[in-house]
Formats: C-alpha cells, structure tokens, sequence
C-alpha cells in the first residue's frame, strides 16, 4: 500500500436549506407541492418510492443511531461496531498495491486518534476539511492502532445540529441529490406536523391482540423515537400493517381464481407416461412427489397455479417438461419462460431430443431468433396444434400468439418481473401455471410469500451429486486457483471465471475481456479460453457456449449470464471475481453452475476482506459456511 | 417495511389475522371497510397481478 498524499484541500459548498412544510398539505398531497420540494427533489423522492405526504411519512430509516452520547475515540472497544465524533486532523488520498484509489482521514478528540479509510471512493478527499467535527459509524479494527474501514460518515455543521445529534437519529435510504440530514430534517417536521391526523384502519381489538402502537404514535415514533424500543415498536406495527394489508390482498385473490373455470387436462397422460419412460435416468422420489402434485392439479377443472421450488440440480426442468407434455397430451400448447437466452437454447435444445421422437415440436423463440425462423414459429404458435414453445421474454412480444395455450411454465420466477408473467398468462384463457424457483427459501416463508400459490418442493439431489466446496480467497491467494484450475482442466474438466458487471456497460465489459486476454496469455491458455457476455451476438454466444460443452475451450470466462441454468456436467469448477459486488441468491446460483454430475466441485468466491462492507462480508461468509 | 425472513412470525401472525378477517367479513364490510379501502390503496395496481405469483 502506498502512503496517502496528505493535503489541505477546499470547503466542501454548504447543503441548501431543508423546506419548512406548508400546514395546508393533507396525506394524499403529492411531495412536488411542498414548500421547497422542487421538481429535482421530487424526482430524487420518487426513486426512493416516496410520491406522498403518506409516502414519506412511511419512508422508513435502515437504522437508528443513539447519538445521546458519543463514544470519546480514547474509549473505543476493539473489533465492535460503534459510533463516535472527532475533528478531523488530515485528509489523503492513497492507492493499495493493486492500485485501488482510497481516502484516508485522520480523526482526533484529545482522547485519542482513530483513521478511517474508504476505498474506491477517492472523491471523498473534497468531501471533508481540516477542523471539522465528523461522525463515523462502523466496525473498529480487532488489533490498534484504531482503524475504520468504509464507516458511515456525516460532517456535523450548520444551524440544524439538534436534528442530528443529541438524540436517537434515524438514517434513511438515499438516492442521488438527497442527503441523509435533509431526509432528517425534513421528515421529523413533516411527522410533528401530520402524524398525530393520520387515521388508523386497524381495528383497535386487533391492535390490542398483538400489542400494537397505534399508527399516529407509530408513524411519529419512526422519524422522532425517544427511546430505541419505541422506534423498534413503531416498525413492528408498520411492517404488520405491510404483511396484513398483503396477505388480504392474496388471499382474496386466491379466492377469485379458484372460482374461475380452467382447464381439465387428461391425467394420467399417455404422451407424458411415454416421454418418462424415455428417460435415460429415474426421477428421484421428490420428483415424483412434485410431479404427482402437478398432475393432480392439472386434473381438476379450475387454474392450476403452483410454485415448484427446488435448488439448482435438482431436476426442476424435467418435471415441468413431463407437465407440459401432459398438456400437449390432452391437445393444447405449452410454453416454457426462461430469464436468459443461453437457458432458452439450452432448454429448447434437451427438450427436442425428448419430445421431437414422440411426434411433438418444439418451437425456440428468443432475441436472436432470425426472421424467416421465427415467422415459421408465430405460424406454428398461431394454430391449433399442440407444440412446445421454449423462449425469453420474446414470447411476450405482441405478434406472438397462441392459437391454444393452455400450460405456462415461468423459470427462475425471481428473475421476472409481476408484470412479464402476466402477459404470458394473458396469452391464454386461465392457462395453468408452473412457476419455478431456485432461491432457497424456508417452506414456511414460500407458503407466506407466496400465499396465492401451491407450493411443492424437490428437496433431494440425484444420486451421486455432491455439494460444492467453496472457498472464499483473497488476491494474495491467486496461485491455489490456478493450481486447482490446471489439476481440473488437465483431466479434461471444465472451469467458468465470472466477472461481475451490473449493466453488461462497455466499460464493465472491458474488465471481462480483459480476464479473458490475460487467461488467453497465461498458463492455462493452452486448454482453450471462451468468453460469453450480455452483448455478445446471439450466433457467436450460441458457439461459445458449444465450444465449452464440446471440450474445445476448457475454460469460459463469463459474466453473470451464466447465471442461471447453464448446464454443462464436466464444469467442476467456478472462479467468482469480486464476489462482493453480488447478492447471495445470485452467488448461490452461480455457484450451482459447477458439480452438476459426480465429480467433486470446487467454487473459489475472490474478494479483498480489507476492502469489502460488513454487508459483503456477511454475504460471503453465508455462502461459505 | 417488514423483513419476510427477520419478521417471519410477524408475517405469520399477520397472515393468521388477514385470514380471520375475511372469514369474517368476506367483503371487508363493517369495521374493515378502513382496512379495504388501504389495502386497494396499497395493492389495487397489483391486484389483477397477484395471481401470477
């Protein structure tokens, strides 16, 4: 790591001031027509879901800081999460070894000294002056001298200063152009002012029953609580009142859809008994648990609408293949929805090898599909005769219609929005539904969260599968990969190293290409080296990805589009670069992309501990465990 | 608001409640019409969605 360069620098410009509330706004009046909520801010409090006077006073804080009484730096307990004040004595700016930019600052109190340091976030050197008082939250160093990495920060200034400190201070989502003091400020006014008006639907006997606050008291205890029991209470009754007004809706939903007529289909099916039969492996007991579950759904003359829930490699597809065959069996069309394009050739591809022998085709529709194609396949769909279709939202498009669909399969349900399953569904006179999921998630949540639907589980593997080791390394640790890498590869195994990219950006995608040109050049070149990302041609990904399968490029480098579904048996191991920029279930599926037959599979997620959020860490850790 | 894993017997308890409510009133009629009314305020966009999960 390199010395920070220490400097004086510039006054950062003061915060405009917070607005005072007009007394005339109700609950229902728009934020935009607010004294001192201008266009920009409006725009800024729509990100964060906030519309409304009743929106903002609903806008809950992450946390809460008691800030009654700071911690002195001199006090400071090693390895503890914790907040505290001091002046700030110098500001640098710094670059690891690896050349990650960092600002560093120098905090003291006259009991001691304490340096905090973030990383990536060199734009922070203008944020802070000599002199100012500053308040940092976050976890201690566990050895001295006293260090913060990437702590909350607040400079303490201005006029407003009993907003901020001296109380139990709430700290808001942010978005851009809003700063956590304005947020503060302006919704402690807005609940003195319109909380104690706000009605309460609950009746008071169920508020009594779970010991609830009432809402006015809830609502102010939010922005303003004098105690951090008061401001948990609060939440509570806010998040039943979210759960409770939820739950009514889906179960009121639920009662309507059983009401309406669906579609009997025949079970048992001689086409989907034939198709089983094909199979080159037995369906494990959960399958046939979750399949017969399936059936008797599809049997009764009103919409099925199931949840299939299983994790990865655990046979969810062939489950729902062998239902849509049921389908097709009793004369109707089926489709099948999947999030990403590799899983839609992937699983048109598996299911022609199955049905195609059984007289039922089999119809590809995604992006990429080429003109003279897909106008064959809206041909097809258009008509009355049974057929599988297999795509990407593509099948949501306008001109795909379906002359008799009757079975909808959504895959990777989390990956959708509401809105895109819908408008496959409204291709069909109440269709049944199969949604699939991966995300590993307790029955009791899944029968909660998804109160509207069935729900069944596959909760066994195949034989012979084993689970993943995975191992979380640091940069410093690079060769232990590589060693595995040549180990696995030299056998003829095959590996995936994914890059994290958010937006699939040219900029991000140049870190992907750039992987790939340096394992190109490397040892392990030899083995062959293949690169998919989002913006890769539909033609040049579907090769890519043949390459992989067919042993001519042993390792692929990918970005997050191997996400979902990519299955390819030899791949034994998985590399995940800066696995802290992912969430747990998107770590949780890549890493279901390796150890798909009996071989041992080994997953490595790299990441910096020094450099990463407590968030991060906490994810990673889940994922090791 | 609420956390569904955090807040798991909060949801259950929440759900217990949402369906005695309609096991007693059906249409939200009488001293649920408050609670109708927030949740078509809250859900009525969604509603036509729920039921594709």
């Amino acid at each position: 790591m390199t010395a920070p360069n220490y400097t004086e620098l510039t006054p950062p410009r003061q915060a405009l001031s917070p607005p005072r509330v007009p007394t005339r706004a109700t609950l229902a009046t728009p934020v935009r027509f607010l004294k001192g909520i201008g266009p920009s801010r409006s725009g800024c409090l729509e990100r964060l879901g906030v519309r409304t006077v009743r929106d903002a006073l609903l806008l809950t804080p992450r946390r809460y800081e008691d800030r009654r009484a700071l911690l002195p730096i001199g006090r400071l307990r090693l390895g503890e999460f914790q907040t505290v004040a001091g002046r700030v004595k110098a500001i640098g700016l710094g670059r690891t070894r690896r050349g990650v930019p960092y600002c560093e600052v120098m905090l003291e109190d006259g009991t001691g000294t304490l340096l905090a340091r973030w990383y990536r976030q060199p734009y922070l050197t203008r944020t802070f002056r000599r002199g100012q008082r500053v308040i940092l939250a976050g976890r201690v160093s566990p050895y001295p001298p006293r260090e913060m990495v990437n702590p909350e920060h607040e400079i303490e200034e201005g006029s407003d200063a009993r907003y901020h400190t001296g109380r139990i201070v709430p700290f808001y989502p942010l978005t851009a152009g809003l700063s956590q003091r304005f947020l503060r400020r302006w919704l402690a006014d807005l609940s003195r002012e319109h909380a104690p008006g706000i009605p309460d639907p609950l009746p008071p006997a169920v508020q009594e029953r779970h010991r609830l606050l009432r809402l006015a008291q809830a609502v102010q205890s939010l922005h303003l609580p004098g105690e951090m029991t008061e401001a948990s209470a609060a939440r509570r009754r806010l998040a039943f009142d979210e759960f409770f007004l939820f739950s009514l809706a889906i179960l009121r939903q639920r009662a309507v859809r059983t009401a309406e007529a669906g579609i009997a289909f025949r079970v048992p099916n001689a086409l989907a008994e034939r198709a089983r039969a094909l199979l080159p492996f037995t369906l494990t007991p959960a399958q046939v648990r979750a399949l017969e579950a399936i059936w008797n759904d599809m049997a009764q003359a009103r919409p099925m609408q199931r949840l299939l829930q299983g994790d990865v490699g655990c046979g969810k597809t062939i489950v729902a293949v062998l239902a849509a065959l049921t389908a097709i069996g009793s004369g109707y069309q089926a489709a099948i929805m999947v999030p990403t394009e590799i899983l839609a050739a992937q699983h048109a591809e598996r299911a022609r090898v199955l049905v195609e022998p059984l007289g039922v085709p089999v119809v590809h529709l995604a992006g990429g599909t080429t003109e003279s194609l897909r106008r064959q396949a809206l041909e097809l769909l258009a008509g009355e005769s049974p057929c599988l279709a297999v795509g990407t939202h593509a099948l949501l498009q306008p001109d795909v219609v379906f002359g008799r669909l009757g079975f909808v399969v959504v895959d990777e349900q989390h990956r959708f929005g509401v809105l895109q399953r819908a408008g496959l569904q409204k291709k069909a006179v109440h269709p049944d539904v199969l949604v699939m999921t991966a995300t590993p998630i307790p029955r009791s949540l899944a029968l909660v969260l998804y109160g509207d639907l069935d729900l069944c589980v596959i909760d066994e593997l195949p034989p012979g599968r084993r689970p993943v080791s995975t191992l979380w390394v640091e940069e410093a640790e690079r060769s232990r990969i590589q060693a595995e890498l040549r180990t696995r590869l030299a056998r003829g195994e095959r590996a995936y190293v994914v890059c994290p990219v958010v937006e699939e950006s040219a900029a991000e995608l140049k870190a992907a290409v750039q992987t790939a040109e340096a394992y190109r050049r490397g040892p392990l070149g030899g083995f062959g080296v293949g690169l998919v990302h989002g913006r890769l041609p539909a033609a040049e990904k579907a090769a890519m990805i043949a390459a992989f399968r067919g042993g001519q490029t042993r390792l692929l480098v990918a970005t997050t589009v191997v996400e979902v579904g990519m299955d390819v048996p030899e791949a034994t191991a998985m590399v995940i670069e800066h696995a802290d920029r992912l969430g747990l279930a998107q770590l949780h599926q890549l890493r279901g992309r390796v150890g798909r037959a009996d071989q041992s599979a080994i997953c490595f997620v790299v990441a910096d501990p020094q450099e990463i959020t407590e968030e991060a860490r906490a994810r990673l850790e889940a994922l090791v465990r | 608001m609420g956390s569904p894993t955090a807040d798991l017997s909060l949801l259950e308890t929440a759900r217990a409640e949402a369906t005695a409510a309609l096991a007693e009133a059906p249409a939200l009629e009488r001293e649920w019409a408050g609670v109708r009314r927030a949740m078509e305020e809250r859900w009525a966009s969604r509603l036509g969605l729920a039921h594709v999960g």
